[in-house]
Formats: structure tokens, sequence, C-alpha cells
């Protein structure tokens, strides 16, 4: 038979019960709010509505004239309509003449046609037809283009985004994808929340983050690390100079992107900045003690043998193009302080424009991707970008 | 509801025990001969392991880089690689006392704190058993037991020692309380009735102390110790749990449950625990990194982080386990303790899921084993209490005590510590070799080439001689992998050091991402690598022995290996000319196997 329980114990079980359940959940909620805060420190930072621009420097006619410029501009048109146009020429092309750019000649894509080519699936669709992939999928991160899978697709990591980056497209663009629609902001997280500080292929990355992010805190990669533009620039110029996509001069121009946003915005320590500084004077250094009696520079630009066993495709003229119109085009955006002499810069600025010259028209066509940076260079050599360069003076 | 008396407890007790002379007190029998000379061995086998080469010297480093900055590392101060990536140092205190010890005794000293903590956990595993089971041979029986299921962990020093003596205190006081802690189910024995009253008003106010004061303590220290402090909470809280379940079962009443005695004490006891173990530099953070610990993605490719494989020893010793387990349930009259079968449970889902949690199932496993085993051998001691009781040629062989066999005892005590290496500063003799202290594999010879000739740039190196490098290398050597790093590298990181180990295809690459000037390549595990970094373009051999082959760029270590093999080509024909060289001559470069080594 069942006795039955006093009040007063009753009220004791009760107070018992409360307290003891009052601190497990106090401790539990203490351990919540922590653990929401661990997590609060994996947040995205916070993106800019329109890109940092970085603008020319100089204007030095001694190293390009306007009409050798127009001409060798002329050369360089994107003539990419029609028919499956390598999306790699097309995001290089438009890196190279901005949404501004407008032709007069029907085969040249307009900037906008390249944008839209690139961030518009119906676009996309039309001139690459149903058979192929779309350029932008959705993976866990977010969207972004497909990379290194055949001629459809972005050639390195993050160069389209960046190349978007460069000719200012605003973070709320509008992109147009099979699936839906976002914005250029899904694009730019994706790449946040995949990056790693040790991928493969991080420069376009470097520049992506420099010109969209609001402020220089650090942030929290996906694999836990934090990072800031330090650090960034620390892993730019572990490899040896050479290594690297185009020779290395990617990463020269990561850095020198990062010196021109840190001018704009505060996003390098005081040591940082000139650890890149001292870097990059040994650099032009080294360049300037290699460069050749003729101008360019080579696949060895620093100074070792040359070395051609993984050197496949390009002739001789394209990869002295490429080394040159690389370095050329980082040094047109660089500070003073890094600079070579101005001989350095006459040569090779002038053994661009006559090779560029004498190219032959199927050369161009291959040799698309590097001749755009050639040509940017000698564009922002004369304190201008491409667009802004009256190609009717080249018949002159 | 009632509380009833522990067997084990009666037969200490009894009346007969107490009318022993003196002969009879000092008597000894053969379970206790068998557990002394088991515990000779084992501080014997203790003094003797020898010190690995891997991530007991990362915590010595980081020991002393806590006490040279007097503060806890945010970052690994030794991985530039792990750059940025937050560290919560959950062994900080164990790392300091390595640090210590290292730095007052040298390798001994380590050698010695490791068979002195671990040798104090089994006694203390062996009084808990004895306390709970009241029998000297079923303790020993379940120590070897444990010491059995757990052997893959056993011979290793890291700071999981002291969470293992933590534990082992934590049980003793556990056991001790579970003399009174007993729910009795079978209410028809009115004959038990009266003694759960009794003795729950009996618990000893030492219990007490222990209870309300002790534990919280060892969680206070086990926090700062080791990372593993949570399991000693869920023991804790399984305990309560357990309780709470049984008092739940058979009364059905939660006023019951909640004004149980013990139900209450375990749980107070388990908040002071919580808020014992909070006292740690990083306070709740430290839970929760303990809790999110083996979801890093590295450890999945961490052999002891790995899922159980039944093939493996561990798995082996897991199935037996569950065999004796369920053999001892089957004959055992002993009533089965929730608590036991909780711990029992999560612990064999946790080391299925990681094998490295073997260790601290065998540990609740034979504590909850333990009373089944005394239920279930017999206890020749209880058929014949006293010598005085039974007719002397009736004593079975395994009942016998005598002096004699106490004298052989003492002797055999005497014997395992004076022939200990802890035992050679007291009593004087040759201290252990060093060669005999650090593990084969330890990579000396290397440590003094690279202190000699240090490398600038980055350093590839197998991660578990990560640590010695840092430990015994030149300073600010920068590697590339530790063992106790492993978790702080960012996951790229991990996966191309992995990709280089394996000699994976377009490894060269990777090493290159790295800007890699120099590789050290265990010969014997890596055969692979050694082919091929050999073969590497730019690189060439600097360093060689039987363990190691060390290749490098950097021209101060091209020359340094061209002036050493120089030098050593000279000398080496002026000692034919001088007919001087003779078998087991030291090469150049080659220390001698007793110099100390201090890391």
């Amino acid at each position: 038979m069942q006795t039955k329980t006093p009040f007063r114990t009753k009220l004791r079980v009760a107070g018992f019960l409360s307290f003891h359940i009052l601190l497990v959940s106090a401790a539990i909620c203490w351990g919540a709010v922590r653990f929401h805060s661990w997590e609060q420190q994996k947040q995205l930072p916070k993106l800019r509505l329109n890109p940092l621009q970085v603008a020319p420097l100089y204007d030095r006619p001694q190293i390009v004239s306007d009409a050798d410029l127009a001409r060798v501009l002329y050369r360089l048109r994107p003539q990419f309509r029609g028919k499956s146009p390598q999306i790699n020429y097309v995001d290089h092309a438009l890196r190279f003449w901005g949404i501004e750019a407008t032709f007069d000649d029907p085969k040249s894509l307009s900037g906008i046609e390249m944008r839209d080519i690139l961030l518009d699936h119906r676009r996309f669709d039309q001139v690459w037809g149903p058979e192929a992939k779309p350029l932008l999928v959705q993976n866990q991160h977010g969207i972004r283009p497909r990379v290194q899978q055949g001629l459809a697709t972005s050639s390195h990591e993050d160069h389209t985004l960046a190349s978007l980056a460069e000719v200012g497209t605003p973070v709320d663009y509008p992109i147009v994808t099979s699936e839906g629609e976002t914005t250029l902001a899904a694009m730019i997280q994706e790449s946040l929340r995949s990056f790693s500080l040790n991928q493969l292929e991080y420069e376009w990355s470097t520049l992506v983050f420099a010109l969209y992010l609001q402020d220089s805190a650090d942030w929290m990669t996906s694999e836990g690390q934090f990072v800031n533009f330090d650090l960034i620039a620390d892993r730019i110029m572990r490899q040896q100079p050479t290594k690297g996509v185009c020779y290395g001069n990617h990463r020269l121009h990561a850095l020198v992107m990062l010196l021109r946003v840190d001018d704009q915005t505060p996003i390098l320590t005081e040591e940082g900045r000139e650890k890149i500084i001292r870097y990059l004077k040994n650099i032009t250094s080294m360049l300037v003690k290699t460069q050749s009696d003729e101008g360019f520079w080579d696949k060895n630009w620093d100074g070792h043998k040359l070395d051609l066993s993984s050197e496949k495709a390009f002739t001789p003229r394209a990869r002295r193009i490429l080394a040159t119109g690389h370095a050329m085009e980082w040094w047109a955006l660089a500070p003073q302080e890094v600079l070579p002499p101005a001989e350095t810069l006459q040569k090779a600025g002038r053994w661009l424009v006559s090779s560029i010259q004498e190219m032959p028209e199927s050369e161009i066509k291959n040799s698309y991707t590097f001749l755009s940076h050639a040509g940017r260079a000698l564009a922002l050599w004369r304190g201008k970008f491409p667009s802004q360069i009256d190609l009717s003076l080249q018949g002159k | 509801m009632s509380v009833d008396s522990h067997p084990g407890t009666i037969e200490s007790l009894t009346p007969v025990d107490k009318k022993r002379s003196h002969r009879e007190m000092l008597s000894m029998g053969w379970p206790q001969l068998i557990t002394c000379l088991w515990f000779a061995v084992l501080f014997f086998y203790f003094g003797n392991v020898h010190i690995f080469y891997s991530d007991i010297w990362g915590h010595v480093s980081y020991g002393d880089w806590i006490i040279a900055n007097q503060s806890l590392p945010q970052f690994d101060p030794f991985l530039s690689l792990a750059a940025g990536v937050p560290c919560i140092d959950a062994a900080w205190l164990s790392q300091i006392i390595f640090a210590k010890v290292n730095s007052v005794l040298g390798v001994r000293g380590l050698s010695h704190i490791f068979a002195l903590t671990v040798f104090t956990t089994h006694v203390l595993f062996w009084f808990a058993f004895y306390l709970k089971s009241g029998r000297v041979g079923v303790s020993t029986l379940a120590s070897f037991l444990l010491v059995v299921i757990s052997s893959s962990r056993i011979a290793i020093i890291r700071p999981e020692i002291f969470g293992s003596l933590c534990v082992a205190v934590l049980l003793v006081i556990m056991a001790w309380s579970e003399k009174y802690d007993v729910f009795k189910s079978d209410l028809s024995r009115t004959d038990d009735l009266e003694k759960p009253q009794k003795q729950g008003a009996k618990t000893s106010v030492g219990l007490l102390f222990s209870l309300y004061l002790g534990i919280p303590l060892i969680f206070l220290a086990w926090a700062n110790l080791h990372g593993s402090f949570v399991v000693g909470l869920a023991i804790l809280g399984l305990q309560f749990l357990g309780r709470v379940i049984e008092v739940g079962w058979r009364t059905r009443s939660l006023i019951q449950i909640c004004t149980d005695k013990w139900v209450r004490r375990w749980l107070i006891v388990t908040e002071l625990s919580v808020c014992g173990a909070l006292l740690n530099p990083y306070h709740i953070d430290l839970f929760i990194n303990s809790l999110t610990f083996p979801r890093n993605p590295n450890l999945k490719d961490v052999l002891e982080w790995e899922p159980l494989e039944f093939r493996d020893a561990e798995g082996i010793w897991f199935c037996f386990s569950w065999v004796i387990m369920l053999v001892l349930y089957r004959h055992s009259r002993e009533r089965v303790r929730t608590a036991d079968v909780l711990r029992v449970g999560l612990l064999s889902l946790a080391v299925i899921v990681g094998v490295r949690m073997i260790g601290w199932f065998s540990v609740v496993f034979v504590y909850a084993m333990v009373p089944h085993l005394a239920n279930v051998l017999p206890n020749w001691s209880q058929q014949h209490p006293g010598l005085d009781m039974a007719p002397p040629q009736k004593i079975p062989f395994w009942a016998k005590k005598s002096p004699v066999i106490t004298a052989f005892c003492v002797l055999i005590l005497w014997f395992g510590f004076a022939f200990s290496n802890i035992a050679t500063p007291l009593f004087g003799g040759t201290p252990r070799k060093l060669d005999k202290i650090y593990s084969e594999g330890t990579p000396r010879q290397l440590t003094e080439f690279l202190k000699a000739h240090p490398p600038e740039g980055q350093v590839w190196n197998p991660q578990w001689w990560g640590d010695w490098l840092v430990s015994d290398g030149p300073p600010q050597m920068n590697v590339f992998m530790t063992t106790n790093a492993v978790h702080l590298a960012p996951p790229r990181v991990w996966k191309d050091y992995l990709g280089i180990a394996r000699a994976s295809r377009g490894w060269q690459s990777v090493a290159e991402k790295y800007n890699v000037s120099t590789l050290i390549v265990h010969k014997e595990k890596q055969v692979k690598l050694d082919e091929e970094v050999r073969r590497l373009k730019g690189f060439q051999v600097v360093y060689e022995d039987d363990l190691s082959v060390v290749v490098s760029r950097e021209p101060a270590l091209i020359s340094a290996a061209k002036q050493t093999k120089e030098a050593g080509a000279k000398q080496a024909v002026k000692a034919i000319e001088a007919d001087q060289l003779e078998p087991g001559q030291l090469e150049p470069g080659q220390i001698e196997s007793d110099q100390e080594v201090q890391p």
C-alpha cells in the first residue's frame, strides 16, 4: 500500500530539482554561447559593394608611343564573336579591355558581352550550345565557375572572379546560373569558403579578397585557420621566384596589388608592407641583371639555366612575351621604389611592341591570354586602361 | 528501497579474523605472492620502457615554451604551416611537468616519472578492484586483464598517463563508495532489509570528504593535465545516471529518486567535479575542445584515431572482453550495476569509433567485471576462512598461507625495487645507458648533424620525428609536421604532408609548393620516398645513417656534406695507413652511445 508523500517533501523535491535543473541549464547555456562564438569566428568577412580600383601610376611615352600602343592594342582586339569562344580567352579579354570596351569590329566582343558570357548562363548557353556543361556550378560552398575542365571553363582558380573584380563588377551584380539567379556575392563567398592558404593557385583569390573585402580584420578559413593579408603575402613570397603560373609573375602582380590596395585602405601591417617591398626590390634587381640585350626576359628570368624539359606548347617568342609582358604589367602598377631603371623598362617596352607587331595573326590567336597582359601593360605605362586608348590612331 | 552490504566487506570483518594470532596475521598466501610478483614485473617493465621518439618530445618542447614565455601558446609555436590555427593546450600542466623533469633530471627523469606514474596507477587500479571484490587474487587477475586489453597503449609516455592516474584515484573512491551505494532490489529478502539503512547512516566521514572534496580536486588537476577528463566526467555522470535508473526502475517514483541519498550525492559530486574541471585556463572552451576534438579531419589518417578493426590486436582484445563479459554475466549471481552497463556500453561505442579509446574501455570494463569475476571464481579462503577452522590436511594448496610466503613477498618486492632503474641513484651502480632509454628509432645522430649544419629553409620530415627534431634539433628549424600538431595543421597541409610521405604521384610539385629545401626521410618506413629523393633534381644527399637520409638543395648543407665526406675519406686513409681502423669504429659525425643528449 502506497503512503501519501507529504507536501513538504514534495516541495523540497521540487526545490532540489529546480535548483539542479537551473544549474545544469546554466552550464549548458554557457557551453552553447561559447560554441556559438566559436562558430561565429567562421563567419565570412564583409564585402564592399564596389571593388577597389587600382589605377595606373605612370605615363611614359618613352616606353611606348601613342601610335605604337594603338597598333599593338588593335591587334589584340577580342575577336571571339561566334560559336564556342574559349572561356579563358573571354575572361582574359574582359580583364584586358574592361566593361567599357566597345569595338567597331563586328567580330570583337564588347566588355558587356564578355561579362554576360561569364555571368549569364543563358548567354553562355547561346554561344556554347546545350551540350556544354554550364560554366557556373553550385557546390557545397556556393557558386563557382568550373576550372580546367576544357575550353568552356576557366583556366585558373578564381581567375574569372578576379577579372570581374579588376573590371569593377559590384557584389550585387546579378548572375544567372542554370539553376537560378543570384548575385556575384555568392561567387565571392564561395571563394572565401573554399580558400586554403596552401592551395595550388592562390594569386587570383588574393586579388579577389584584396579588392572586395570591407576591412582588414583576420578571418577564419574553412580549415580553421585565421588568415590576413600579411599571412597571404608570406605565402605568396614563400615559393621560388619563377614557380607558379606564368613563371611566377602572377604572384608578383598579386603582391603589387596588395601594396596598392593598402595605399587606399590599410590591409597590411607596417612590417608586412616592408617585407613585400623588400621582396619586390630583390626581384626587380634580379630582373635588371637578367634582362637580355634585346630587352626581353625568358622563363629563366631568375638567372637559372633555361630548362625546357617541361615546356611543351610555347615558342621562344611566346615564352619571352609571356615573361616580359607580365613583368611590365606588375611594374606598371607598382610603387616607384620597386621600379627598375627607366632604361630597363624602355628596352622591354620597345621589344614588346616590335615583337607583337611582328607576330603572325595565328600566333596572336594562340597566345591571346598572355598577350592580353602585354597589351594591358603597355596601356598602363601610358597611364590609361586599354579601353581608354583611341584605336583609330593605329592607322596613323 | 534499501542498501545492502557488499560481500567483500563482510569477509574482512568476520569475528574469526579478529581472533587471528600475530603469526596468522603475518601469513600470506599464494594470491599475495602472485600479486607481489605481478607488481614487481610491472615495476621492472615500466622502468625499462623506452622513451618513444614521437609526441613526448613535442610535449617537452611545449612545456619549455610555456615556462620560457610564462603563457600558454595561442598557436602552435613550432609549426609555421599551422600559423593562425587557434590552439587549445589541454595538457599544459603535464607539459610543464615533463619539461621541468627533463631539464632537471634529463631523459632518465622522464623515464622515472613514467614508471612511477604508471605503476602507481596500476596499484590504484588493483586497490579499486580489491575494494570491489575483497579478494587479492581476483584483483590481481583483473589487473592482469586490464594490462592485456590495453596492452597497445600502456607503454607510451604522454600526458595521458596523468589522466590514467586520475581515473585510478577516481575509481578507488568510487569502489569505496560502492560498499554503501548498492541498491537492493529483492525486497522479499527481509533479512537484508535492515542493513542498508544502517550502512547508509554509517557512510564514513573520510568517504564523504573524498567524494565532495577529493573527486572535484581530481578533476581540477585532470582538466589541466589532459583532455581525457571528459571521460572521467562521463564515468562519474553515468554513476549518477545508473543510480537514478536503478532507483527509478524499482520505485517508479520521482520523489524516491530525488530523495535517494546516493542519487543526490552523485549528482552533487558530478556538479562539483564539473566546477573543478572548469578551473582551467580555457574554462568551458576546454570542454568544447575535448568533445569536438575527435571530429578533426586530420585524425582520420592517424592510426590510433581510426575506427576499430576487428582483425587488429585491439579488435581481438575488444571481442575477447565482450566474450568474457557475456560469460561472466551468464554465470555470475552478482547484481549487474546499471552504471557499469552504461559505462561499458558508452566506452565500447567510443572504441568502435576510435581505437585510441581502448585504454579507457579496459578500465571501465575490468572495473565492471571484477565483482562478477569474484562471484564466478571459487573462493578457497571463504570455504576455509581461517587456518584454525579447518584441519590442515584439508586446506587446498591454493588456500595455504604461511609466513614463508610473506617473506618471499617482501623479497620479491624488494628485488623488484632494488633492481629497477629508479633505485640506481639510491643504491648506486651504473645508470641505465641512454641507448636503452631512447627508443631505437630516435634519430639522435641526425639531430647532431642538423645542429652542426642547421637547414635554413623549409624542412620536410616524417611527422613522427617532428617533435624530436623540434626538441633536439637546431633552434628555429622549420619542420613540416609534428605529431603534437597533427590536429592543428590545416587539412590541406596534412594531405600534402601525406602525399609526400607516401611519395604519391606529383609529390615533387607539392614539395615545391612549400619551397621545401631539405627532406629528411625515414629509410625503413619510407622506402619509396627514400628511392625518389635520391633522384630529386637539384638535391644532394647531405647526410645518411642507418636510420635516416637527408637530401638538400641548400648550398651550406651541400658544402658541409662535401667537407665531412672529404674529412671522413682522409681520416679513413690515414687510419688504413696507420693500420688503426678497427671494426665498429665510429664514423665521423657519430656520437658516443652513452653521451647525454640534452633535448
